[in-house]
Parts: structure tokens; C-alpha cells; sequence
């Protein structure tokens, strides 16, 4: 039987696919416990690959009966690289979390598993984890729970009172791309199913801080354009999602290697619409238009840029008399450089210099053909095209 | 103090009087454009503006980054130790920040020059003056003090002795060696608050891993 340590060390690795970010939970806080998931802070580690691990990610175990062919511990794996089969003990995990909670290394736990024998049976054991936690160690800091394929109505909502956060994988976009990696799980009864029941969960106060999912990228044949329409439905009102996360599918090797960047184009691609879409409130379908007719999104360039310029008549923005919604559709302006602008106009301070506008935090070499400050137009759309063309 | 990110002039003020070069007359100076220029400071748009703006902003950035990377030693006594070394005078700020986590303990943080003894509990309104020649004395005069105050005690078993050890495993599983790229690594925690919020284990492990970002291939036909 593996030690705390090795179990660690197999559990972690196997959960080191899975994505999530750690948050602020609007849940109210216990005076008497330990932590606090209330406040907002910068995460509190960070791996040499710029990932996030503000949250302890393990799994409870990593047997498993599906055989996704993505996945490290699927049943058709038969690399060397798939590990002992082992699992954590409520108690061990609920202690493990605590400990780097208190050393200040994490802000919560993220806590997932393989589906050892069914995901109702597994879903007991997340629940009494997190019960534990909750009611014996008095625990207040953030807990993200995964949700099982196929889990039952009672068991997820069991989990739910206790979580800030649910997430379940769709991993792909339709029913067809999902078949063609997985044959023992089915996308209508275990993942739609089960993901319709969330946004009731979340309307009557459970899951304050929501429910995600996430999408491996080129495990099967999908194409972007599937992968948007997708993504688009679950961010409408009936769905809710809080976030959708992309994860390139990487081969499942004995000796990993390190990949270009441009390996990981197309994720950063899909999480850019992903931006556009949730924070930019761009519509679905000017995104849908910066597909190819292939159905992919061009990696070339930045899709705001594209659709900035295929929006050319509505450009220059007057720096001065732009709304919000209208400054967010500059390139190299956010919402905090838009919010900005805007409290200060409110202000009464009116921006006429560039410097000012460095200040405030807006990306001088995008922004400038698509603005106009004062009388002057910085530089020409056109003279931007035949700039960009000569780079 | 408030320390989101849009602050206003006063804020601004505020901060930047605990910048290592901040001195009475700069403070003066300052006071006297926040009162006549206030928007010279929140859009930095004039030299002395620009400069207080410059100076609460490093503040502020110490403040964050250290409270959220320097690591703790829990002590039984509901007590909880970290050390760090702080540019400007910002230690009892960092002790403030990390204590709004842990409302039941008493957070001590020692910088090379100084330390700050804080804690949001109710039942210790005053902190008596901690003093001793070493780490180790003023660590124990403040165990001293939380048992004759605090009725309360840390269970032992979640303390972990090992639990450094094991932070330092789980990080390197975590690692998907496919993806490195401390370019981004270095954008969240810069090279500077690796040194100064004391992070050995990262510290190690990214120095471990160093050649092989020089062995990173370029190009996507590289790869192929």
C-alpha cells in the first residue's frame, strides 16, 4: 500500500490534465474557521509551464472503468506510463488539504476522480471528503468539485451543498466527436443530463461560485466551428456556464518533450473567442465569422483584430466620446483600460496625450489605428494593413 | 487602506508614504498636489504625479505578491510563522493581508530589519511589545503568549511535519513538462518575489528544469 507521499504523487499526476481557476466563492464566511474563500487575491503558485496550482488538484482514485482514449487513466491505455492504482482516504485528504492551506502554498482544493466502480459510489466518497473538511476541520476556503459522468440527481446534489464550484467535463463538442473517443459512456444520459441540473443547483443558492466545464482540444476530429457552437449554447441564459476551459490533447508518452508554442495556438485561439464572447460580450455569430471555411479559426492573428477589421467603418473610436461597449471593441483595450477611460471622462479628465493612455494601460501598438484622439487619427487603417504586410 | 487596483489620489498618497525612498518632504510635496492636482497622481500624467503613482504601485505589488507566495510554519498554539524580505516598509501590511485568511491565528512575519505580529481575533484586542535577540526567542515569547490566551490548540495531525516535503513532490507532478514556458512562469511570479518571498521549493525546481527550456524546439516543423 503506497504511502501519503506516493499516493500524492500518482494521484496529483493523473489530475494534472484537469483545469480550473481558483476564485473568489460569493459564499459568506464562518468566523471560527479556517481560511476564507471570500476575498479575491493573485494565486499563490504557479508551475514553469505558467500554469496556475492555487488549488490542491488530486484525484481520490485514478481506477477507472471508461475508456477514453485521451485520458491517462483510461482502461485503453496501455503506455507504461499509467501508474499503480491507488487511492486517497477521506481523512487523509481532508488533513493533506488543510496542511498546505495553513503553509500558505494553496487557496482551496480541487478535487475530481477516476470512476472506480460507478460515479455514484465515487461521488460518496467526494462527499464525505468535503464533509469532512467542512464540518469536522471547519474548512472556509474554496472547494471545486468534479462531477462524475452519470451521477445521480441526490448525490450531485449532496456535493453541490458543499462546494463553491462543480465543474463536468463535456469534453467534446457534439455527440458524434464524443463517440468517437469514448464507447463506454454515453453524451446524452451521463454529461447532458447531468449538466441540465446545474443551473437549478445554482439558482436556489448551491454552487455559489458556479459550474464550468472543459474541452480537450484534437482528441477526435472536431472542428472549431463545433467546438464555438458549442461553447456559445453553454454560455446562453438557459446554460449558465461561469467558465469553458480548452485543453490540447497531448500524446500520452513515456518521455514527454516540450512543444513549440505554436503547438498550443489553436487553445489560445478558442480562449480568446472564449474572452470575446464572456467578458467583451461580442455576439456568437461575428465570432462564428472569423471561422474559415474549413471551420477553423486562423491562427494568424489575434480574432479581435480580425473582426476590428472587417468592422472597418466603424472605426476611428473617439477616445473622448466612446461608450464603454465601444472602447471594448478597440484591440489593445480591456475592460480595466475602458473602465478607466471612462471614470476619468466622468472626471472630468479628458485624454489627449498617447503617454496618458499608456498609463491607463491600453496597448499602444493595437489600439492606435482604431482610435482617434482629439483632431488626429494616429494611423490610417489602410496604413496599418500595408505595416502589418510588410512585418 | 484600500488596495484595488483603480485607487484614488489619496490612496495613491497613502501608499507610496511606505516606499523605502519615500522621505517627510516627498510626503508634503504630495499632500499638496493631491490637493490641488488630484488627477496628476491617478493618471500620472505630470512628473510628480507620474512618481507617487510609481512608488504606491511598488508598494502595493510588494504587498500582493508577498502575501500570496511567501509560505508559513504552523505552530500548534494557532500561530502562524513566515519570513520574507521586503523592499519597503510593508511587513505588518503583508502580516495584515495574510491574517484576513486565518482569522483564528496569529500571523508573525519577519523581513531581515523588522517583524509585525498580527491577528483578527476578538478575544486579543493588544499585542504585548515581542521582543528577543533571535527568530527562534520572539517566536517563542509569542507561543507564550497564545497559550496563556488562546484556549484553542491546533490538532497536531494537521500540522505535518512533512508537509513541505510533500508540497515539494506535488509540484513537480503537476509540472506538464509539454508546455514549459517560464517566460509565462516569470510573469506571474517574477524573478524578484522567488528571492524575496523565500520560495525554495520553486526556486529549486525551476532551476532543475532551466536546461530544458534552452532545449526547446522553435519552430512547429521542429517539431513535426
Amino acid at each position: 500500500m503506497p504511502g501519503i507521499l506516493e499516493k500524492l504523487r500518482i494521484l496529483g499526476e493523473a489530475a494534472k490534465y484537469d483545469l480550473c481557476a481558483s476564485t473568489a466563492s460569493p459564499r459568506a464566511h464562518t468566523p471560527g474557521s479556517i481560511g476564507k474563500s471570500v476575498t479575491t487575491g493573485v494565486c499563490h503558485s504557479f508551475l514553469p509551464d505558467g500554469r496556475c496550482i492555487s488549488l490542491l488538484k488530486v484525484l481520490v482514485t485514478n481506477r477507472c472503468i471508461h475508456d477514453c482514449k485521451y485520458c491517462v487513466n483510461s482502461t485503453k491505455n496501455k503506455t507504461k506510463i499509467k501508474q499503480t492504482i491507488t487511492s486517497f482516504e477521506p481523512e487523509e485528504l481532508a488533513k493533506l488539504t488543510i496542511a498546505f492551506y495553513l503553509r500558505n502554498y494553496i487557496e482551496g482544493l480541487f478535487l475530481s476522480s477516476g470512476v472506480g466502480k460507478s460515479a455514484n459510489c465515487q461521488a460518496e466518497i467526494i462527499h464525505e471528503t468535503l464533509h469532512l473538511l467542512r464540518y469536522k476541520y471547519n474548512f472556509d476556503g474554496y472547494i471545486h468539485a468534479k462531477v462524475l459522468p452519470g451521477i445521480g440527481k441526490d448525490e450531485l446534489y449532496r456535493i453541490a451543498e458543499l462546494a463553491d464550484r462543480v465543474s463536468l467535463n463535456v469534453e467534446l463538442p457534439n455527440k458524434t466527436r464524443f463517440n468517437e473517443t469514448c464507447s463506454t459512456k454515453d453524451y446524452t444520459n451521463d454529461i447532458i443530463k447531468v449538466t441540465k441540473l446545474l443551473p437549478d443547483m445554482n439558482k436556489t443558492g448551491h454552487i455559489p461560485a458556479g459550474y464550468t466545464t472543459q474541452y480537450v482540444i484534437g482528441a477526435a476530429e472536431e472542428t472549431d466551428k463545433e467546438i464555438l457552437e458549442a461553447v456559445f449554447k453553454f454560455y446562453d441564459e438557459d446554460w449558465n456556464f461561469r467558465r469553458q476551459y480548452y485543453s490540447t490533447c497531448l500524446p500520452l508518452e513515456l518521455k514527454p518533450r516540450s512543444f513549440p508554442r505554436d503547438f498550443f495556438l489553436r487553445e489560445h485561439r478558442l480562449y480568446q473567442i472564449d474572452w470575446l464572447r464572456r467578458i467583451y460580450k461580442f455576439s456568437p455569430d461575428e465570432l462564428i465569422s472569423v471561422v474559415n471555411d474549413t471551420g477553423f479559426i486562423p491562427l494568424k492573428e489575434d480574432p479581435k483584430v480580425t473582426i476590428a477589421r472587417e468592422n472597418s467603418e466603424f472605426f476611428p473610436v473617439d477616445i473622448n466620446n466612446a461608450t464603454y461597449r465601444d472602447l471594448m471593441r478597440v484591440p489593445g483595450v480591456g475592460h480595466t483600460s475602458a473602465t478607466r477611460i471612462i471614470n476619468l471622462r466622468n472626471k472630468g479628465v479628458l485624454i489627449h496625450k498617447n503617454e496618458q493612455l499608456k498609463t491607463i494601460g491600453v496597448v499602444l501598438k493595437r489600439a492606435l489605428p482604431f482610435l482617434k484622439i482629439g483632431e488626429k487619427k494616429q494611423l490610417t487603417l489602410a496604413d496599418f494593413q500595408k505595416k502589418e504586410e510588410n512585418d | 487602506m484600500s488596495w484595488v487596483c483603480n485607487l484614488s489620489a489619496s490612496e495613491y498618497v497613502e501608499a507610496a508614504k511606505y516606499h523605502k525612498d519615500t522621505t517627510v518632504d516627498f510626503i508634503e510635496k504630495a499632500l499638496l498636489l493631491m490637493k490641488s492636482q488630484p488627477y496628476e497622481i491617478t493618471t500620472g500624467c505630470s512628473v510628480f504625479g507620474k512618481q507617487i503613482k510609481k512608488r504606491a504601485n511598488q508598494v502595493l505589488r510588494e504587498i500582493h505578491l508577498l502575501s500570496a507566495y511567501l509560505r508559513l510554519q504552523p505552530y500548534q498554539e494557532m500561530i502562524l510563522v513566515g519570513s520574507c524580505k521586503p523592499e519597503h516598509n510593508s511587513v505588518y501590511f503583508i502580516a495584515k493581508t495574510i491574517a484576513k485568511r486565518f482569522d483564528q491565528f496569529i500571523i508573525v512575519i519577519f523581513s531581515s530589519s523588522d517583524f509585525a505580529v498580527v491577528s483578527n481575533r476578538r478575544d486579543i484586542p493588544h499585542f504585548p511589545n515581542f521582543s528577543g535577540s533571535s527568530r527562534e526567542d520572539i517566536i517563542n515569547s509569542v507561543r507564550d503568549f497564545a497559550a496563556r490566551n488562546i484556549t484553542q490548540k491546533l490538532p497536531e495531525d494537521l500540522i505535518l511535519d512533512e508537509g513541505d516535503l510533500l508540497w515539494e513532490k506535488y509540484y513537480e507532478t503537476q509540472f506538464l513538462e509539454q508546455r514549459l514556458n517560464p517566460k509565462l512562469f516569470h510573469k506571474f511570479i517574477p524573478k524578484y518575489a522567488i528571492e524575496k518571498a523565500e520560495m525554495k521549493i520553486e526556486g529549486k525546481f525551476l532551476k532543475k528544469i532551466e536546461h530544458q527550456s534552452k532545449k526547446e524546439c522553435s519552430t512547429l516543423d521542429s517539431f513535426l
